[in-house]
């Protein structure tokens, strides 16, 4: 069964950019769109997943925005 | 005194100062606990920053929070002396550099500066002592007695 969940990622900590390249590199796990310009983020799990989908997600954002020099 | 660390719900939060530990401090930290903790940021960018850690494994979450502000002061003092030794480093590399190609050296006013510093980088090496004359180059020591070989 999908599971629906919601994360909201504070747009002052964190990039749009990263954001979208995390929605792509979980493309094969969830569906994840971004609902609107607050950052509020819907997560449509696609499997069940043995770590938490929202907190890796937002794990996975930070990552990159370090990764890629954005902070 | 406002408590800064914040246990509820199986994480810590902690209520960061700005105006002491700034956002690329805070995000440094952050990075570092991403093996270990579910690391979200939220608050005021201006007044108060809020750091919600969720650790992965079962942890002592006030632990947690205290090694998280542990790591806060570790960058906040890293950053300090970058900016302290920031100068000295580009003279390093500035150093190195010319050692290759004395070309990059500017043509303007730092010129004077770099002449100081690197003259007295030799005056150094010409003072060094060497009481046991390990220091001769080898040309000047085996030189000669291989030509007479000859």
């Amino acid at each position: 069964m999908k599971k629906k969940i919601k994360l909201v990622l504070n747009k002052n900590f964190y990039d749009k950019k990263a954001i979208s390249q995390a929605i792509k590199d979980f493309e094969h796990i969830a569906k994840i769109t971004i609902l609107d310009d607050e950052f509020g983020i819907e997560l449509l799990q696609k499997e069940p997943l043995e770590e938490p989908l929202k907190e890796e997600f937002s794990n996975y954002v930070l990552g990159l925005m370090k990764n890629e020099n954005i902070i | 005194m406002d408590k800064k660390l914040e246990v509820r719900d199986g994480s810590v939060v902690l209520k960061v100062n700005p105006e002491f530990y700034p956002l690329d401090i805070i995000y440094s930290a952050a990075y570092v606990f991403l093996d270990k903790a579910y690391v979200l940021l939220d608050g005021d960018l201006k007044k108060e920053i809020l750091v919600k850690l969720q650790p992965k494994q079962k942890q002592d979450l006030e632990k947690l929070g205290g090694e998280f502000l542990n790591e806060l002061i570790n960058y906040a003092d890293y950053k300090h002396r970058a900016a302290q030794t920031k100068t000295i480093r580009e003279y390093l590399l500035q150093r190195a550099l010319f050692t290759n190609d004395p070309s990059i050296i500017p043509d303007d006013d730092e010129e004077v500066d770099y002449n100081e510093i690197l003259n007295e980088l030799e005056e150094d090496d010409e003072e060094l002592d060497d009481p046991e004359g390990i220091a001769v180059p080898w040309e000047e020591k085996y030189g000669q007695k291989d030509e007479k070989k000859d």
